[in-house]
């Protein structure tokens, strides 16, 4: 059997056409437009426009491909291939609203129009920010829970851990998220983009998303026979972190190959106060490589990627949080030759991720086949010889979905399979027990465009069963999904409403779990009465734009029922350690209002200020207090100076970032209010000579010592603070 | 413009056979457990009543290296001495202190006596 799926898997190329296809793009004056990314998003496969404004790909692309346009000041613009040869308009754009706006682009979670999906480009991400999360943080609505940049998870309107689900190049990533001090299990390696659903879950991948879902793509394989890659240096003086990554990407004969690799290096974080929070150091290293085989009519792609983190849990205390002060914890002084060494309570985590993936097209129909499996072995030590736990984590999933296009619609069906398995292996404690789950789910999606209105409709069945045979358990969970949108476009103006629902069942953490956890130094008491969660959202976007200034306002509502809370008790585990109950409340709802404003004056093309703002409410009805954990409203700020035309020692771009973060005073029980701060940060960036890239910043220029509210060790002593002034330089250079 | 045009698939193969190479060395895990101090943490079996700052009610009982550090994390330690606690004796000589009460690992100011102004 396994030998017929795998010739099905490996062999299913019909044919192989070697002929071009090439195309045209050029700006409302017929001038052709040089450097323009063309992105075939079906396949993968990413050209640039060469000065004439000509690209071209080395064999026939199948019908009905989609085509993406994209270059910084331009409008990106999608267009449908129907075999004839291409020529694209851009036309000037000067405000750019791709990061927040509802912009005509491809995206893996839906109909970016109709469905309410954000993506951020993660190109030089390496070099322009501290890690992965940091980068999303600055959308609005996104948070982080975290501990310096070792620990770090995102927050999704205010929700988090098991309501947030991440998916890297289509498998989903299960790194026991399920706990605040387990961070999110990979780097930004080789990533080019990240889409986001806020709120409610894609159809197509699963329903457990009630919080959100966040989509990491790869970098896209290169269309040409000249090999091409990077190497990129980065040090930042706030945890004396250094990394360094290195791609290469290369094509040949319809084979694609992409190959990266990664080490950082990160001691103690350095507070405000000039003194370095024990054990926040962390060590990563990761490697990955993709390649492809491409047909007129088929694609195959394979993936691999190793992550390897060693991540310090600081503030480790033995008696109660609240006795110990910040010097408690915090040394004068980093020594290089002893700090950057693991010490403990540390978590070794390895992940490794496969996945398969072949696409058949044939007419107007595109088949995809996914097979991916994800290996996570997390050990938490506290001792140095025996770990606190040690589970490894198997999950493995394979879907089949269908996308047939006819006249302006796209009809999408599936279907997937998954398979979860949590095994412990010999450890101090155990807290979660051996246990395993099955998900099988089906779908079926209808879009609709034409003429600046569209729509989506769309529904979802999942059957989900869980057992654990050491806790004699056996049982199902189901539940629909279903998801509905409508947007319209007259001139400058775009509206989209969307309504979402979907379930997320109770996981093993919060059925089963009966012990110490010494990441979050509570002890925790699962519940086998857990049912499922159910979420129900609207959500309204309008944007307007015109050359010089684009606004837009996003309200949303979410109601949520049997929402699973972990709740503190009045007890305590050896006297030391506050018991914490899985409990679930029977509404809960979460609501509130992200806009945008990017705005440049006329007279100075090259000069752009945005500002976007957050405001999130999340109450529980059932007794009417606050949500733990809901993030403080927040007004970001930014303002680019592309300088390049001036030719000042080479500068190419001036960034300022500030953010103003409101006091939470919104707080449950035993939550500790937190008060409002300000952070600058400043960025510059030179471009030495061709293809070096130098970027040169400070962050908490004001060195601002502040506790955000969804810090983990806000709860120890008076609270942690965040890193203060820090100096951060890197280098990257592309060939 | 650095051109690697000429760079055959035999090249490349052997440079990503390089770089895993690399990386499968550099994966060992970096992880000195040679020998470490250790202490009893007195307040996880006393109940106190009052909350202690870390440290406080801490009996350090010497280094431990190889064998004898995975014997004291995983049995215990059999007391060499008295152990003293609020001014009563805790532990006496031969007693086995349980391993759930024995601590090796580092906190802030152990490495270098740093002070906390």
């Amino acid at each position: 059997m396994w030998r017929y799926l795998i010739c099905f898997f490996f062999f299913i190329h019909i044919g192989v056409v070697f002929s071009q296809t090439s195309g045209f793009v050029f700006d409302k004056h017929g001038e052709p437009i040089g450097g323009v990314k063309v992105y075939l998003s079906d396949l993968d496969i990413i050209t640039y426009t060469s000065s004439d404004g000509r690209f071209s790909f080395s064999s026939e692309v199948p019908v009905n491909t989609y085509f993406e346009f994209e270059k910084n000041g331009y409008s990106s613009k999608l267009h449908q291939y129907l075999g004839e040869e291409i020529s694209v308009s851009l036309d000037e754009l000067h405000v750019e609203l791709d990061e927040v706006g509802i912009v005509e682009k491809s995206t893996k979670l839906g109909y970016s129009k109709t469905f309410s999906i954000e993506s951020k480009s993660l190109d030089n991400n390496f070099i322009s920010s501290s890690s992965l999360v940091e980068s999303l943080h600055k959308l609005p609505g996104i948070n982080t829970i975290g501990s310096g940049l070792g620990i770090q998870k995102i927050v999704i309107r205010g929700l988090s851990g098991l309501r947030v689900v991440s998916y890297l190049n289509g498998m989903k990533v299960n790194n026991q998220q399920w706990a605040n001090d387990h961070g999110i299990g990979f780097t930004d390696l080789g990533l080019s983009e990240i889409e986001l659903i806020k709120g409610a879950s894609s159809l197509m991948y699963g329903g457990e998303a009630v919080g959100g879902l966040v989509y990491f793509k790869d970098s896209p394989f290169l269309e040409s026979e000249t090999p091409s890659g990077f190497f990129a240096t980065k040090f930042d003086d706030s945890h004396f972190m250094f990394g360094n990554q290195f791609g290469l990407r290369w094509s040949i004969n319809n084979f694609f190959i992409n190959f990266y690799g990664q080490y950082d290096i990160a001691t103690d974080y350095r507070l405000p106060d000039n003194t370095y929070l024990f054990n926040s150091r962390f060590r990563n290293k990761g490697l990955k490589f993709s390649i492809a085989k491409r047909t007129s009519t088929t694609q195959s792609i394979f993936r691999y990627q190793n992550n390897v983190d060693e991540v310090g849990i600081p503030a480790h205390v033995h008696g109660s949080f609240s006795s110990v002060s910040v010097s408690d914890l915090t040394n004068s002084e980093v020594s290089f030759f002893d700090d950057y060494k693991s010490t403990r309570p540390t978590q070794f985590i390895n992940n490794h991720l496969f996945t398969l993936e072949n696409v058949i097209f044939h007419k107007q129909s595109k088949i995809t086949f996914f097979l991916g499996h994800f290996i996570n072995h997390l050990q938490e030590y506290e001792k140095w010889t025996i770990p606190g736990f040690d589970i490894k984590t198997n999950n493995s999933i394979g879907r089949v979905d269908l996308k047939k296009n006819r006249n302006n619609f796209t009809f999408n069906f599936g279907s997937s399979f998954e398979y979860l398995n949590n095994n412990n292996s010999e450890a101090t404690d155990t807290l979660t027990p051996n246990a395993s789950s099955r998900d099988i789910g089906v779908y079926s999606i209808v879009d609709f465009d034409k003429k600046g209105v569209g729509f989506n409709l769309g529904i979802r069945f999942d059957y989900k069963n869980v057992e654990s045979q050491q806790m004699d358990f056996n049982n199902s969970y189901s539940s629909f999904s279903s998801s509905a949108g409508v947007y319209v476009e007259r001139n400058n103006h775009i509206s989209r409403l969307t309504y979402s629902s979907s379930f997320r069942s109770p996981h093993f953490s919060e059925l089963f779990s009966n012990g110490l956890h010494h990441g979050t130094m509570r002890f925790e008491v699962g519940n086998i009465h857990l049912v499922n969660e159910k979420s129900h959202q609207f959500d309204f976007k309008h944007q307007w734009s015109n050359a010089h200034v684009g606004v837009v306002v996003n309200p949303f509502f979410q109601y949520i029922t049997d929402f699973i809370s972990i709740n503190p008790t009045n007890d305590f585990y050896n006297n030391i350690y506050r018991i914490y109950n899985y409990e679930q409340f029977n509404d809960v709802v979460l609501y509130g209002l992200e806009a945008n404003l990017h705005y440049h004056p006329h007279v100075l093309h090259n000069l752009h200020f945005e500002h976007s703002c957050s405001f999130l409410n999340a109450r529980n009805l059932d007794n009417n207090t606050f949500l733990a954990l809901t993030p403080a409203n927040k007004i970001k700020s930014t303002v680019n100076f592309d300088t390049s035309e001036y030719n000042i020692l080479r500068l190419s771009t001036i960034s300022l970032y500030h953010m103003f973060v409101f006091s939470q005073d919104k707080v449950a029980e035993y939550e500790s209010e937190s008060k409002g701060y300000n952070l600058l940060n400043i960025e510059l960036l030179f471009k030495p000579i061709s293809n070096l890239s130098f970027v040169a910043g400070v962050k908490n220029l004001l060195n601002e010592e502040y506790v955000p509210h969804l810090s983990r060790i806000k709860e120890v002593g008076p609270g942690i603070p965040e890193a203060g002034r820090s100096l951060h330089v890197s280098l990257k250079y592309d060939f | 413009m650095f051109n690697l045009y000429y760079i055959t698939m035999k090249n490349i193969f052997l440079f990503t056979i390089m770089c895993v190479g690399l990386f499968l060395v550099s994966c060992e895990k970096d992880d000195d457990v040679a020998c470490q101090h250790c202490h009893i943490a007195l307040e996880e079996c006393c109940g106190a009543t009052e909350p202690h700052a870390p440290g406080e009610h801490e009996v350090e009982i010497g280094q431990f290296c190889g064998d004898d550090l995975t014997d004291v994390e995983a049995n215990g330690w059999v007391a060499t001495e008295a152990i003293m606690h609020d001014g009563e004796e805790e532990f006496a000589v031969g007693d086995l202190v349980p391993a759930t009460m024995i601590h090796c690992e580092e906190h802030a100011g152990d490495h270098d006596g740093h002070d906390h102004d």
